[in-house]
């Protein structure tokens, strides 16, 4: 029996694949220790000299937890947050870089890219002498193909949404051309001007078009570079190269030897030797090998911050909080004009008149106690939220918008001027509808439970008898894009990079999908929208950081002024980071905590 | 193997009614498979949206994007259509790929089989190595101590619920960290470590698991061969074989238990089914990278293919497990006689 059991432990070890014990062949020694595995070849004669931060010292590895397993290796089709968060930086780097600490753009694969004056052509240089970890180099010709992958619709990449300008006369979707120039330029020509274009082209991720042509042609594209093909097989751009993947387990990154930027004495990057990331899906448990030492960061969640606090003196941590995250949390009426296939409005026309009034929202906006919510759903970690975009929006975020400070009487006024009136303690439209309605949002987050909890409170204080309907994840997101059977919703917004308006034009274009309180219209059913469309078009037509400033924040008074979409509050961001991780710098965009992965390293790393 | 036991089995059956035996039991397999599919994908179809749905969260991603993915991966078309797709494509044996990691359905069960068969099995091997031998001394040994606390084990075993006790037993590791929280295997220092550690590592991460997993089948296995000792120690074959004056020892094992044992071979048939899903719930608590988090997952996340493909083979194990309960129990006991 024991040696069957030998046997079953042994299958077990192998069914992993991958994962050798040998340690990986150090490089020369230098001044600040010996890289294993050590850099191969002459740094290229375009490397990147990156000069902010410590000078850090070769070796360690950075141990990090993320809850999902990458889904692929494919830089091109990743579209999920588990996958994005390994592949964009640590293994793939692009074109441009963001910086995401003072939300800046930064170099990248290419050293520089012009624009010409009609803002119709973008010409990109490539860095000299760039070469793909396994040593081919990376040419213009790969970019080529990584840009036709992803605008192809066989294919399927989120990007392709970024680079999609409107459609021609035979109705098919339009995209900028891609010329070759040389091996190290090549340029996009524009069917029509779009100030974030530089944006869309750092969001390719290329990829070796010598080595996957060949799938791509066979149709097989999104099979290439699976989480099991075999690692080795996958030359990558950025400071990192796939070891192993141990689905459901971790994934293992070790030094690219061929990566192409330096510091400012001229050390090579990455500092790293390794980067281990678990696969840890209860985020008790990885708030747990956070506190036992396992991991090294740890994007916390409100309720781990007071365990986390009452140890840091004690502990070899320091908990930072980055302020206002990026993401918001609104509530919408449902104002779709528009009919369902079966030719019954989606929304109860008794409904429908009060969600349209605009008095009606401001004064359910009134009515809504942010800093209520703030206090009891949040334990006091985070702030009320009038404006679109968050306070952590350096660039865009303005004070200067219409505000709805807690105010019953406000509330009960403008009710009464829009002709509502309140008898024994309910609150009736002109009509004599009492005024009831449902408000839904994903039974799976406590959060935005406990908001509705609050803000069902504060309405019945108005007359107002509002339900919860807590529904899974997934039907609330039928709900807001195709069914449109709700009342009210409350959902949040996340944030791209860059977190530019024209990212959100979905969101705010009358006919934008995302456009969640009335969304796909023809054309703007009200003059506010209409003035806001003009406006969101107006902002992405120029790249005048000034006019841009003056037509977002234009906008924002319109938004706040209308309350298409009552915007709720932001949560604080808290990260916890070991104190022996030098150049730890967590940001409020993803990755958060590990976005300057190249620059990182471990203090204690053991010296020459 | 399988044709040596139908001959050794022929030897003392009918040959044509064991061959009829197997192939009705063999034909009622289709229409199950085709029943238990059906109601899967129409599970699944009922459940609110798909796999695409959970992409609309981001506000960036475009209605022609998102209908194009509907598109790629199937998920066009009514309930009907589609089953009807899925059939005649898994009738072929193409399960297809998993929608989120593009591989195919039958190599991603394959990479976590080994995993989940390594726990199911061991624990399977506990259970028997424990319930026989205390199962036949407490059937000896009526009313003794040593029975009571057998009976004690038992009924703990098959009253706890097994959630909890794993989860009783995860804190029991994080209290005294004696035993690892989850996992299979220490993930940080493993490379470090000799294969002689590595296999060490991995046995220690398997303890907790199987201690759960054992104790329900342990209480199971033992209660039966319990009662079935008990039972064959009072046949008149027993007193026959202890007047001609056979040993106690030799009475209990080449007689008593030989006999006794039989129910229990039809109960491990069933349990060759219960290797693949009967850990499922145990795998989740301990973070086991087995079938159970694969398949949760896919659920989760409505990956067809791989739910399907899942409840398929599920269906098979539990179909082949009872036909081989059968098959074994007609070999052990000569008076069953099957057709």
């Amino acid at each position: 029996m024991r040696r069957v059991l030998f046997f079953l432990a042994l299958a077990g070890c192998s069914s992993g694949g991958g994962g050798g014990g040998e340690s990986p062949k150090a490089g020369t020694e230098t001044k600040i220790g010996t890289p294993r595995p050590g850099f191969i070849g002459e740094l290229p004669k375009g490397a990147m000299v990156v000069s902010d931060g410590e000078i850090g010292r070769y070796g360690g590895q950075l141990v990090l937890a993320q809850p999902g397993d990458p889904k692929t290796l494919n830089p091109i089709i990743a579209n999920d947050v588990a996958t994005n968060d390994i592949l964009h930086g640590p293994v793939f780097e692009s074109c441009l870089g963001f910086h995401n600490g003072k939300q800046v753009e930064k170099a990248g694969l290419c050293e520089k890219w012009e624009k010409s004056e009609d803002g119709m052509t973008y010409t990109f240089t490539l860095r000299e002498g760039l070469t793909w970890s396994d040593g081919q180099p990376i040419t213009s010709d790969d970019f080529a193909f990584s840009y036709a992958v992803t605008i192809d619709p066989a294919v399927q990449t989120a990007a392709a949404d970024l680079f999609r300008q409107g459609v021609d006369e035979a109705g098919k979707a339009r995209f900028p051309t891609f010329e070759v120039v040389d091996a190290r330029t090549f340029r996009f020509k524009l069917a029509q001007r779009d100030v974030l274009f530089h944006y869309a082209v750092g969001s390719i991720y290329a990829v070796p078009k010598a080595k996957w042509e060949a799938a791509y042609k066979a149709g097989d594209f999104g099979q290439a570079m699976r989480i099991n093909t075999p690692p080795g097989d996958i030359p990558t751009s950025g400071p990192f190269v796939i070891k192993e993947v141990r689905s459901d387990e971790r994934v293992v990154l070790e030094r690219n030897p061929r990566f192409w930027k330096v510091d400012r004495d001229g050390n090579r990057l990455p500092y790293l030797d390794r980067v281990i990331v678990l696969v840890v899906p209860d985020f008790n448990a990885s708030f747990l090998k956070f506190r036992e030492g396992e991991t090294d960061v740890l994007e916390v969640r409100p309720e781990h911050y007071d365990p986390l606090r009452r140890k840091e003196s004690a502990g070899d941590y320091l908990l930072s909080d980055l302020g206002p995250s990026f993401n918001t949390n609104w509530i919408i009426f449902n104002q779709d004009r528009r009919l369902s296939s079966e030719g019954k409005p989606y929304v109860d026309p008794m409904k429908q008149k009060w969600f349209q009034n605009k008095q009606f929202r401001k004064a359910i906006s009134h009515a809504i106690d942010r800093e209520g919510i703030v206090r009891t759903v949040m334990a006091g970690r985070g702030q009320p939220l009038w404006a679109f975009s968050s306070p952590a929006n350096k660039t865009w975020w303005t004070e200067d918008v219409v505000k709805y400070p807690y105010d019953l009487e406000k509330a009960r006024a403008l009710l009464t001027e829009a002709g509502f009136t309140t008898k024994d303690g309910k609150l009736f439209d002109a009509e004599g509808n009492h005024i009831e309605f449902s408000m839904t949002t994903n039974a799976e987050n406590s959060t935005r439970i406990g908001m509705l909890n609050v803000i069902k409170d504060d309405l019945a204080k108005l007359g107002v008898t509002a339900h919860i309907r807590p529904v899974p994840f997934n039907d609330l997101l039928t709900s807001l894009r195709s069914t449109r059977d709700f009342d009210a919703l409350l959902l949040g917004w996340g944030a791209a990079v860059p977190p530019d308006p024209t990212q959100s034009k979905n969101v705010l274009l009358s006919s934008g999908a995302s456009h969640a309180w009335a969304p796909l219209q023809e054309a703007p059913a009200t003059e506010w929208e209409k003035r806001m469309d003009e406006l969101v078009y107006e902002n992405a037509g120029t790249d005048d950081m000034a006019a841009r400033l003056k037509t977002w924040h234009e906008l924002e008074k319109i938004f706040s002024d209308e309350q298409p979409q009552i915007q709720l509050v932001v949560q604080n961001f808290f990260v916890a980071g070991r104190k022996d991780i030098g150049n730890f710098s967590p940001a409020l965009l993803r990755p958060t905590t590990h976005w300057n992965i190249e620059q990182l390293f471990k203090k204690d790393a053991k010296a020459p | 193997m399988t044709t040596g036991v139908l001959q050794r089995v022929r030897g003392w059956l009918p040959g044509s009614a064991l061959g009829v035996f197997v192939a009705r039991r063999l034909l009622a397999v289709p229409p199950l498979l085709l029943a238990v599919s059906f109601i899967t994908f129409a599970l699944l179809e009922a459940a609110p949206g798909d796999y695409v749905t959970r992409l609309a969260e981001d506000p960036h991603i475009s209605v022609e994007t998102l209908a194009q993915l509907r598109h790629r991966y199937g998920l066009d078309g009514g309930l009907m259509e589609r089953y009807g797709r899925w059939l005649l494509n898994a009738v072929q044996g193409d399960f297809g790929y998993s929608f989120s990691k593009e591989i195919g359905v039958f190599t991603l069960i394959g990479e976590r089989l080994g995993n989940t068969l390594v726990l199911s099995g061991a624990s399977l091997l506990l259970a028997w190595a424990l319930a026989l031998p205390l199962g036949v001394m407490a059937g000896m040994r009526q009313g003794s101590v040593a029975d009571k606390l057998v009976s004690f084990i038992s009924f703990f075993g098959l009253s706890i619920p097994r959630v909890f006790f794993a989860l009783l037993m995860v804190m029991f590791a994080a209290t005294t960290k004696w035993f690892p929280v989850g996992g299979m295997r220490d993930l940080v220092a493993w490379d470090t470590m000799t294969p002689w550690q590595q296999l060490v590592d991995q046995l220690h991460h398997l303890v907790l698991p199987t201690i759960v997993l054992g104790t329900t089948q342990t209480a199971a296995y033992m209660r039966q061969m319990r009662a079935e000792m008990v039972e064959t120690l009072g046949k008149d074959f027993v007193r026959t074989a202890r007047a001609k004056g056979l040993s106690m020892r030799q009475v209990v094992w080449k007689h008593a238990f030989l006999n006794a044992v039989n129910p229990l071979v039809t109960l491990f048939g069933y349990s060759l089914a219960a290797l693949l899903t009967g850990s499922f719930l145990v795998e989740i608590v301990f973070a086991w990278p087995g079938l159970a988090r694969l398949t949760v997952d896919a659920v989760f996340a409505q990956d067809e293919p791989v739910v399907m493909a899942s409840v398929c083979m599920a269906t098979v194990m539990l179909v082949a497990g009872n036909l081989i309960a059968d098959l074994l129990l007609g070999k052990i006991d000569p008076r069953i006689r099957v057709g």
